[in-house]
């Protein structure tokens, strides 16, 4: 009996924990207290946390990680056994010599094997952007379009961290993914993460949507050091109205130009535009519905989850995840300023019709909260100066900015 | 449908560790494509918005032009001075009982209103008051009926006056 009780205790799980597991347990927690106490991104981290404790679980029959020979995880593999079957005779030729045909009888896997291949195969984030442009409103930014140069300015951080991170040893392909988190676009960070360096997704994801989290406490210091009083008091023209065409316009000029300039981002910007597009022309309710709630959850749901399974302990305790988190602050930081500097460039061409710099930094894309500071920041020095619309332009443009970041990396890097 | 990119037309091939010089150009020929392409989406909405002003001002335009046959004239729409004006109980009641019936969806049920409205009240009663007349009233005063079986009365006749009497 005693031995027959201590030959099950060894196929228990117990067996097989080491010290990095319960490290990771705690880092789950805190992420967890973030994200349930402090309300920052729950619905990304709770997923991601929850996603990081289970990988840390001597599971099965969720999640196959094997360590590859230089030292890394690769998570998310599935076995398929088969076996080959000849060619029908009269089928051959020299065009299908080298095509051999196999008949899968098994194929064997854990559940999020299966289900990380949304982000191995880049299906999760394109999906999601179907939702963020059937959620938003490109409005604020067609009445406004120079807007789009605070957006496209405050994707420097993006550049300037890429070469900090590669002064700190990362390679150009890890250093461009890590850039990434100053564009403050979750789903972008992971598209381009694991196109260029897979290895770093999990950090490079934590940090970026914690950082988004922290975008009331990071932005607000920058945007004061950088303006005046008088800047910050600047009343803006209200927005004029604008038209359900343009805005169908819209949609079809941003695809068109954004995919002849940059390819690599076209699953990106397609799906984006596929999503407004469909909530403008107001005649397909239930797909937008669907865009806006059932699909985006679903896949926020999956992808926060995989990138958490991502996290094993083996490879998230390393000085590369400190160094991608402080680097994250340094790329956040300087897209606000580069946001903020912009807008007071502008103003020094354009005098006439001064833009108030508080809504430089909304130009980092952390769509809305980031307008949000800019609204906030704006009425502690005037009370009824409303910045919250006119952010919204920079906001958005930030979302397509840092797309089209990505589409120049991808372009150059990942081939 | 995958395009192919032809080697010539990748913009830069970085080593894994670039030296500063090479990073440095990297960046800023990226940074220019961001600018190009969202500097090239501003222009064009430009264009489309000045197209589309354009031909709003004419809209506008032919639309405020008199016509040779005034046969069918356009009622003026002059701003309400309400400001003096005392609300007539049956028109506060429907504001109260609309923007309630608004902000419960239904599942509110109006039991009666102070005599002195509380501020809740009031709120809704501005509230009310500026949706309705886009902010170009202002209320002065709210007085209450004297009596309950003044609104009863008012409640009858509303629905009196809102049916055709045979």
């Amino acid at each position: 009996m005693p031995s027959g009780f201590i030959e099950y205790l060894q196929t228990t799980g117990f067996a097989l924990l080491t010290w990095k597991m319960l490290v990771m347990w705690a880092v789950a927690g805190v992420l967890l207290w973030l994200a349930i106490r402090k309300g920052f991104e729950p619905l990304l981290l709770v997923p991601i946390a929850f996603g990081a404790l289970v990988a840390n679980l001597p599971t099965r029959g969720v999640l196959t990680a094997d360590l590859r020979p230089d030292g890394l995880y690769e998570t998310a593999t599935f076995t398929v056994e088969g076996h080959l079957v000849e060619a029908p005779a009269g089928e051959g030729g020299d065009e299908v010599s080298n095509v051999q045909r196999m008949r899968v009888t098994r194929v064997e896997g854990g559940l999020f094997d299966f289900i990380s291949q949304g982000i191995k195969l880049e299906l999760f984030p394109p999906l999601i952007f179907l939702g963020v442009g059937a959620l938003t409103d490109f409005g604020p930014l067609i009445a406004m379009p120079r807007t789009l140069l605070l957006g496209a300015a405050a994707q420097l951080g993006l550049f300037i961290t890429f070469m900090g991170a590669n002064l700190l040893g990362f390679t150009a392909k890890q250093s461009a993914s890590i850039g990434i988190i100053g564009g403050a676009d979750g789903p972008t960070a992971i598209f381009l993460s694991n196109k260029l360096a897979p290895e770093l997704l999990g950090a490079i994801a934590v940090a970026a949507y914690s950082y988004m989290s922290l975008v009331p406490l990071i932005q607000p210091p920058i945007m004061r050091l950088l303006t005046t009083k008088k800047e910050r008091v600047i009343r803006m023209k209200r927005l004029r109205p604008v038209s359900k065409l343009e805005k169908l316009i819209f949609a079809l000029v941003v695809m068109i130009v954004c995919v002849l300039l940059v390819p690599d981002a076209s699953a990106l910007i397609v799906m984006l535009m596929l999503g407004n597009f469909l909530r403008e022309c107001a005649v397909t309710e239930r797909l937008v519905k669907a865009s806006q709630n059932e699909i985006i959850n679903v896949l926020t749901l999956f992808l926060g989850t995989s990138v958490g399974l991502t996290m094993h302990g083996e490879s998230f305790l390393a000085p590369e995840t400190i160094k991608i988190i402080l680097l994250g602050v340094v790329a956040f930081g300087f897209s606000t300023a580069g946001g903020v500097l912009c807008a007071k460039l502008m103003n020094v061409c354009s005098p006439r019709n001064p833009i108030n710099p508080l809504i430089g930094s909304a130009g980092v894309s952390a769509v809305p909260m980031a307008a949000r500071v800019s609204q906030v920041e704006g009425q502690r020095y005037d009370k009824n100066n409303h910045l919250l619309m006119h952010a919204m332009g920079p906001n958005v443009a930030g979302v397509i900015g840092t797309a089209v970041a990505a589409g120049y990396f991808i372009a150059t890097l990942g081939h | 449908m995958t395009a192919i990119i032809p080697d010539h037309l990748v913009l830069a091939v970085l080593p894994e560790y670039p030296p500063v010089a090479e990073s440095i150009a990297y960046q800023l020929s990226g940074l220019l494509v961001v600018l190009l392409a969202l500097g090239g989406i501003w222009l064009m909405l430009e264009t489309i918005g000045a197209l589309f002003r354009r031909s709003d001002g004419e809209a506008k335009s032919r639309a405020a032009a008199p016509t040779d046959s005034p046969s069918v004239v356009e009622p003026r729409i002059e701003p309400v001075d309400v400001a003096n004006e005392p609300i007539s109980p049956s028109l506060t009641h429907a504001l109260i009982a609309g923007t309630v019936h608004a902000a419960f969806q239904g599942r509110a049920r109006i039991m009666g209103v102070a005599a002195v409205p509380s501020p809740e009240v009031q709120a809704i009663i501005a509230a009310a008051v500026h949706s309705i007349f886009d902010g170009r009233a202002r209320i002065v005063a709210v007085k209450p009926l004297n009596t309950d079986t003044s609104w009863a009365r008012e409640g009858r006749r509303d629905i009196f006056v809102s049916h055709r009497v045979r």
